[in-house]
């Protein structure tokens, strides 16, 4: 059988939601691990004392895009059932700066924030409903402005498509920026803490 | 920096490399489109669409030309609402493969001058719109006494509709003697995401 197994019909939907339930927790656990539910630790990221999340966010990427790639390769994952999200170039824009913003005033992101929230902290209880009401805003007012909500609409766009190089060769460029990028956090953490 | 640290970063770089390596060694896959200028103006059947759509054909839009309520109440997977006559809101590239539909068959031409966009590599109109979509691919039926063709041609349907939750039919001679194909509409399809 060739995942994803939940596309297949393999598994029913008790078991589906009982799987993204363990992965949910699994992924909570790992970030707490790694001391991503303190907004202190997260915040060390824009005053470029502490880029664990740089690290974290681009060791899961690189993960990620070379786990797809070799599943593909070797015919275990159908990348053909692999959703990949639509692109709304000007909504996704505003919304990244939006969420940048957010993030940068409040210390943490949603995931983060129900992390914090889990371990007892005030902040992470704080954070989550600023994103429930924010989720709740943009459900109310968005649809009500649909030229802004559906400007610049391209469908699932992927790097490949964009620049016309092979996905292995963009996976290698990604590689390498990360692994650049890894040496230059390193360096700027000693720098900080000389 | 730790043992494990520097055979975890040799290791991305490794695999990274050989994705680069694998890619440009097989050409043909994902993100190698070919780029073109020229118009091209035929149709397509509602089976060929859905192959592409599962196989994710490089720089594929679908567009639905019907009105932005007639989009929401249904329509094919990955498409975007460009209304005949509406305000141009899709941007689109000169190596897009662009499948235009609406509820029957469509004046190609008119379509795309609605949209008023550059040239792109290839367009199509969608043969029948989205009824033939609704009858050859989400309700493919194989009538009692067809021949060796019609089975192959329904099999691969079959296979296209459980992929896009359809429900593929096997009549039996009974069956066959009573079934005229209800015109099926949107309207009463539910709604589905990709």
């Amino acid at each position: 059988m060739i995942a994803p197994f939940a596309e297949v019909q393999a598994f029913t939907e008790a078991t589906r939601q009982g799987i993204g339930v363990a992965i949910g927790l699994a992924f909570g656990f790992a970030l707490e691990r790694a001391g991503l539910g303190s907004a202190r630790k997260l915040v060390g990221q824009f005053h470029l004392t502490d880029l664990t999340v740089f690290k974290v966010m681009f060791s899961a990427i690189v993960t990620a895009m070379l786990g797809v790639f070799w599943l593909g390769f070797f015919g275990v994952l159908d990348l053909s059932r692999v959703y990949v999200p639509e692109t709304f170039l000007w909504p996704q824009l505003v919304g990244g700066l939006v969420f940048g913003v957010g993030f940068a005033a409040g210390g943490l992101c949603p995931g983060t924030a129900c992390v914090a929230a889990a371990t007892g902290r005030l902040d992470g209880f704080a954070a989550v409903v600023r994103v429930f009401a924010g989720v709740l805003v943009a459900g109310l007012t968005l649809e009500r402005a649909p030229a802004f909500y559906d400007a610049a609409a391209r469908g699932p766009q992927t790097l490949s498509e964009i620049t016309g190089l092979p996905d292995g060769v963009l996976i290698f460029i990604v590689v390498g920026v990360a692994l650049l990028g890894f040496a230059v956090a390193e360096a700027v953490e000693r720098k900080a803490h000389a | 920096m730790t043992v494990l640290r520097r055979a975890l970063l040799v290791t991305a770089a490794s695999l990274g490399s050989l994705a680069a390596l694998v890619s440009i060694a097989s050409p043909g896959g994902r993100g190698t489109a070919e780029s073109g200028s020229k118009l091209n103006a035929r149709e397509i059947t509602s089976i060929q669409l859905a192959d592409w759509i599962k196989d994710r054909k490089p720089g594929l839009r679908i567009l639905d030309v019907r009105s932005a309520a007639d989009f929401d109440v249904f329509h094919l997977p990955g498409s975007l609402s460009a209304p005949l006559g509406g305000p141009p809101s899709i941007e689109l590239g000169k190596r897009d493969v662009v499948v235009v539909y609406s509820e029957e068959d469509l004046d190609l031409g008119e379509a795309l001058a609605s949209l008023r966009s550059p040239a792109v590599a290839e367009a199509f109109a969608l043969r029948r719109g989205l009824n033939g979509w609704l009858d050859e691919v989400m309700n493919p039926v194989l009538l009692a006494g067809s021949n060796t063709e019609d089975k192959a041609a329904f099999e691969k349907a079959a296979e296209l509709s459980r992929y896009f939750g359809g429900v593929p039919r096997v009549l039996d001679a009974t069956e066959s003697a009573a079934f005229t194909r209800k015109k099926p509409s949107s309207s009463e399809t539910r709604r589905r995401g990709c």
